[in-house]
């Protein structure tokens, strides 16, 4: 039987252990902490020497008309986009778990939306809602379904539901395949099991197949959370953040105040707040729906 | 029935040891192999001074292949150079620039736009040229004069104009003018009013999915060049004053510009808020179109891709009843690339060499995506190359860069403008309550300026 390892491993664990941690340092701790410190102090490389300015940045950010806005934009969208993401994924991962003819290509093909680099699936989707050229209105005018071309992206309402669109299209391929791999470990007997007691579908989905997944369920959900909270290139290139800021979310702002305007403490102040979000709601679901890594 | 987990295998501490020394030698192998295939197989660089030249591309040619060609001609004359082109989109090119210069790592020669003029040479990045300029006998006189400004900044030069054009002249389809019943030559609009009444009219008889104008409000930049122009067409130059550095919105010219503005979305195609120039552009160039307002290197896109029958002229100018008068003639917003040093870059000397290389009518002529700089250049240039050539010459002369180039917070005040845009023609504010917010808005972002 091989060795346990000894107390006097402890030391060359953390030997092997140091290249990690130096670079996990350099490259993760390092640029928090000066997101952080920066959200401090008065850092615009156009506009002078930086200083610390204690908490006059969050000050201004939280009496700023924008942080509401942008707030308030991410909060739709990702909510509605994990949701549909959710109904869509596990939908599509029960009816891919059937057997039927030509199962394993739309296995395959339904990988696509994901594999695609996003801003090309966002010029994709800028093109179909095109009022001329697009071909969701080319669509729908043969269908009679609308009578002149719609501009889906001028209008506050139809610009999110159309990113919204974009992002169940583009993110809905990894819950399939997360939930598809999940399913396959619900025992075959408990299902049959169940058809003999004289359960229906939603039963089944209900008692057995729902209760079996939800580790799976919680973990793509937190993680899908964690994606499109952050997910940039969709917005920036489909909407720019408008019509009039109402597409505006915490990414595209944060990219805009550091690489337009170069005001690396507002950007900042809005990457704090950001996060500071996120791990709220990530402590929060893990603790009350109990996950597990 | 209890389940009882699995026991977690133990290794030993000779199986640990080998499998990391397995994974430092691995690490170690692929680290070599990318050093011998990658940074030690760069012989075209080896040995050579290399000067990497970024530029943007703006129209349909192939810029990086004219790069490549003068860059060769350069080399001919300096074997020991080595001028590595590359060409940039527009709205990736500024953050790939200014992660260069801040990564400390610029490029040793660029093209900056002359918005960016302010910010850069305020941030430090850039390399004052005037004792260079002096030491060889550049004259500003030779270069249209509104590239030149954009080059100076508190008193200190920064670049040297190479690439210029100016916002917006009014591209039109003769064939859908006739389609419309109208003559494009008798009947071409002599003021905004006749303009905005032709729109209105064309909208009526033009087929369904064509449009009288091709226009949007989609991007800060190209929405807040368009307000430059309809502001200065009508007689005021700027949108706030550089020297009390405050907003200077609240002016009946303003709020004609605006009106125009919002009155040109009601002839223009649906998608107005979040379209620019890539979707008005192929608007127009599909025949979809009767009008749109476009800078002058557009005509080599239409050259390209039709529409088979298309004119320029310069915008009308205002009047009628709806609009007051302004200078009589079309003001654009004269926009351009700056050759520009970085503080941090190599070979300063000769890059500054490769720089007048540049600046010789036979090169410049080449790697311009817009019009050369230098007005005996221009000239030719265009005369060989555009229609209407008195016309695009016209307008360049007499348009000053855009308004608030000086600024620091050029880009906020672009967005801003931008903004007050969108409120108007989304009807969410009425003209005078968007000017009061602009106004606002503008002098917050003054108050930021350096002093």
């Amino acid at each position: 039987m091989p060795a346990p390892f000894k107390k006097g491993d402890t030391i060359i664990a953390i030997f092997f252990l140091l290249p990690i941690i130096i670079f996990l340092s350099a490259l993760f701790f390092y640029p928090l902490f000066q997101v952080l410190w920066l959200s401090f102090t008065s850092f615009s490389s156009f506009k002078g020497p930086q200083r610390f300015v204690g908490l006059e940045n969050y000050l201004k950010a939280i009496g700023s008309p924008i942080l509401g806005i942008v707030l308030r934009n991410t909060i739709i969208l990702t909510f509605f986009v994990v949701f549909v993401d959710f109904l869509v994924g596990l939908g599509i991962a029960l009816l891919l778990n059937e057997k039927f003819k030509g199962r394993d290509i739309i296995r395959a093909l339904i990988v696509l939306p994901w594999a695609m680099p996003g801003v090309v699936a966002a010029y994709l989707w800028k093109f179909m809602f095109n009022p001329e050229l697009g071909l969701l209105n080319a669509f729908l005018l043969s269908i009679g379904a609308i009578k002149g071309c719609v501009a889906w992206l001028d209008n506050p309402t139809t610009a999110m539901i159309a990113l919204i669109t974009s992002y169940v299209w583009k993110g809905s391929p990894f819950m399939i395949i997360m939930y598809l791999a999940a399913l396959q470990t619900v025992p075959e007997e408990m299902l049959d099991a169940a058809v003999i007691d004289g359960a229906g579908f939603w039963q089944k989905l209900r008692y057995i197949i729902l209760p079996h997944i939800s580790p799976i369920i919680n973990i793509t959900i937190l993680l899908a959370t964690f994606w499109t909270f952050n997910y940039f290139e969709l917005v920036w290139v489909m909407t720019g953040g408008g019509p009039y800021e109402s597409t505006q979310i915490f990414p595209t702002y944060i990219y805009q105040s550091a690489f337009l305007w170069r005001d690396f403490s507002l950007a900042s102040v809005f990457a704090v707040f950001d996060s500071l979000l996120l791990i709220i709601f990530g402590i929060t679901f893990i603790l009350v729906r109990k996950v597990r890594f | 029935m209890s389940e009882s987990k699995p026991t977690p295998k133990k290794i030993s501490r000779r199986t640990f040891l080998k499998y990391t020394a397995a994974v430092v030698g691995a690490a170690a192998v692929v680290g070599a192999a990318t050093y011998y295939f990658t940074i030690s197989k760069a012989p075209m660089v080896a040995g050579k001074k290399v000067i990497r030249w970024w530029q943007l591309i703006q129209s349909a040619k192939n810029l990086q292949f004219a790069q490549q060609a003068v860059g060769a001609l350069f080399e001919r004359e300096h074997p020991d150079v080595k001028i590595v082109p590359a060409v940039y989109e527009y709205p990736a090119y500024q953050a790939a620039l200014i992660t260069a210069v801040e990564g400390g790592n610029p490029p040793e020669l660029a093209t900056v736009n002359n918005v960016w003029m302010a910010q850069f040479a305020a941030a430090g990045y850039l390399e004052p040229l005037d004792d260079r300029i002096k030491e060889a006998g550049i004259k500003k006189e030779e270069f249209f004069p509104g590239a030149w400004d954009s080059c100076v900044w508190r008193g200190k030069t920064y670049g040297i104009p190479l690439d210029v054009g100016v916002w917006a002249f009014l591209y039109y389809n003769r064939d859908l003018f006739k389609q419309a019943g109208y003559d494009p030559d008798k009947d071409f609009p002599k003021t905004w009013e006749e303009l905005i009444d032709m729109g209105k009219e064309m909208k009526k008889t033009l087929p369904a999915g064509v449009y009288p104008m091709a226009l949007g409000a989609g991007l800060d930049a190209y929405t807040c060049v368009l307000y430059n122009l309809f502001l200065r067409t009508r007689g005021q130059m700027d949108i706030a004053d550089r020297e009390t550095l405050k907003a200077n919105v609240n002016t009946p010219e303003n709020h004609d510009a605006l009106q125009f503005y919002k009155d040109l979305m009601e002839i223009s195609q649906p998608g107005f808020l979040t379209q620019w120039e890539p979707e008005t552009s192929l608007l127009f160039a599909s025949g979809k179109a009767a009008m749109t307002l476009d800078g002058e290197w557009m005509s080599d896109t239409f050259n390209v891709k039709g529409p088979s029958n298309w004119d320029v002229a310069d915008l009308p100018p205002p009047g009628g009843e709806r609009y007051g008068k302004g200078p009589g003639v079309a003001i654009g917003s004269f926009g351009g690339w700056n050759l520009v040093i970085f503080k941090e870059a190599k070979y300063k000397d000769l890059v500054w060499e490769f720089i007048q290389f540049l600046l010789k009518p036979e090169n410049m002529w080449n790697i311009v995506t817009l019009t050369p700089a230098k007005i005996e250049v221009a000239k030719e240039f265009i005369a060989t190359k555009k229609k209407r050539p008195e016309i695009i010459m016209g307008t360049l002369s007499r348009s000053p860069p855009h308004c608030a180039y000086w600024a620091v917070g050029w880009a906020e005040i672009s967005r801003i403008q931008h903004n007050t845009v969108q409120d108007i023609c989304s009807g969410r504010k009425t003209i005078e309550q968007a000017i009061a917010d602009e106004e606002n808005a503008i002098n917050a972002v003054l108050a930021k300026e350096p002093r």
